[in-house]
């Protein structure tokens, strides 16, 4: 039976995403003084990413709040503020964007895991929507399009978030089961965590030594956000251990041309993007109660794969040696606890 | 004092200066939401490991069988 309520959410949540992240990289591209360019970058990942579990947590137990429209509200304030002539609120503009990014993002992942029936697609789709929205965000940023015209965007995903208001506090969520049980559960966390690190280094600290230009960032961020929601459809049709495997693989040939042939490498981070689904899906399997939770590991460990790459920076050789090497290292740890 | 201090380093002290004072206070901060997190995590473990094992016990008693007594 097809689960059409779960695709519905998914689409829903897919244009909320992109509208978050189209608001969120105009503004953060708005003020990109190349001083200060880091220290935005840093502040907005830390809040937007590393309290997401805390954040789906308290989502999960104090249902009767408006999550959305506070989160919708936090991002158009945060339009004012990064916007404003005032330089001192613009730091404090980035904190309150990434509070609003983390509830988007976990009643995003809330709404589309109840409504899942167990699937990895429609939570999968509703990242993709990411990829979306950073093209759209860049691109309007880098053109200097009068900040007005994201009221679109703000208002669209108020109305997407209200549709799916009651997916968010439904408070019964879908087994999901892809992990090998001789494992526990600590050993299933650290592995995903492991994985969505390795995966935001790949796809986005190695690119950083590329001199992007607008179309090749359209390109890096279209084909990632494509890579997430295939690899939730293959982990539904083939099995995650399959597509984990594969993914895994199929991306070293192309990351190790990563500094001269960004096309090319792209093209890995597109295979290794695949992975998304099954990390999600792993957390989910052992914490079952609480989908924002399990969101929230996912996150911050695509915090900590940043981080590195906002200190310290390895030329071609050593990159390629570690694409090669975290590649493997991430293909043994997937196929041996995920499920035959 | 810390006047002079921060008028002797110059800019590229004040920026050092301001700037560890960032790291710390990001530093600190992720380790107690990441300290809360993992709290978190381990109670939902238990509620999921609880969860499991009552299942079993349903799975292993044993059904009654309803005897009409004539």
């Amino acid at each position: 039976m097809k689960n059409h309520k779960g695709g519905i959410t998914g689409i829903e949540y897919f244009i909320v995403h992109a509208c978050v992240e189209t608001i969120c990289f105009y503004l953060l591209r708005l003020r990109y003084p190349v001083l200060l360019a880091g220290t935005i970058a840093f502040t907005f990942d830390f809040f937007a990413f590393l309290p997401q579990g805390l954040i789906g947590k308290f989502i999960e137990t104090h249902k009767k709040l408006p999550y959305e429209t506070i989160g919708n509200l936090l991002m158009f304030a945060s339009i004012f503020m990064v916007a404003s002539p005032l330089q001192a609120l613009h730091v404090a503009g980035y904190v309150v964007l990434g509070a609003g990014n983390a509830i988007m993002h976990e009643c995003g992942a809330i709404a589309t895991v109840t409504e899942s029936k167990g699937k990895i697609f429609p939570p999968a789709l509703f990242v993709s929507g990411g990829g979306v929205g950073i093209v759209i965000g860049q691109t309007m940023g880098i053109n200097q399009v009068s900040w007005q015209w994201l009221i679109i965007p703000v208002v669209l995903s108020e109305v997407c978030a209200l549709a799916a208001r009651k997916s968010v506090r439904i408070g019964v969520y879908p087994k999901f089961d892809i992990v090998e049980r001789k494992f526990s559960p600590w050993t299933i966390i650290i592995v995903a965590f492991l994985v969505t690190a390795v995966r935001s280094y790949l796809g986005y600290a190695i690119p950083i030594s590329w001199n992007k230009e607008l179309w090749q960032t359209v390109l890096l961020f279209g084909i990632m956000g494509l890579g997430k929601a295939l690899g939730g459809y293959f982990t539904d049709r083939i099995g995650a251990r399959k597509t984990a495997i594969f993914s895994t693989l199929a991306a070293i040939p192309f990351l190790i041309f990563g500094d001269k042939l960004m096309v090319v490498s792209v093209i890995g981070v597109f295979f290794f993007s695949m992975t998304m689904s099954i990390t999600f899906a792993m957390c989910l399997s052992v914490i079952k109660f609480s989908p924002g939770l399990a969101f929230g590991v996912t996150t911050a460990a695509l915090f900590i794969g940043l981080v590195p790459a906002f200190f310290v920076r390895f030329n071609i050789y050593v990159n390629a040696v570690m694409i090669v090497v975290f590649s493997i290292v991430c293909c043994i740890l997937l196929s041996k606890t995920l499920k035959k | 004092m810390a006047l002079y201090v921060i008028l002797d380093a110059g800019m590229g002290g004040l920026v050092v200066f301001i700037g560890g004072g960032a790291v710390l206070v990001f530093a600190i901060a992720a380790f107690f939401i990441l300290r809360a997190s993992i709290r978190t995590i381990k109670r939902e473990i238990e509620e999921a490991k609880e969860d499991d094992s009552d299942n079993d016990e349903y799975a292993e008693t044993p059904t009654d069988s309803n005897h009409e007594e004539s």
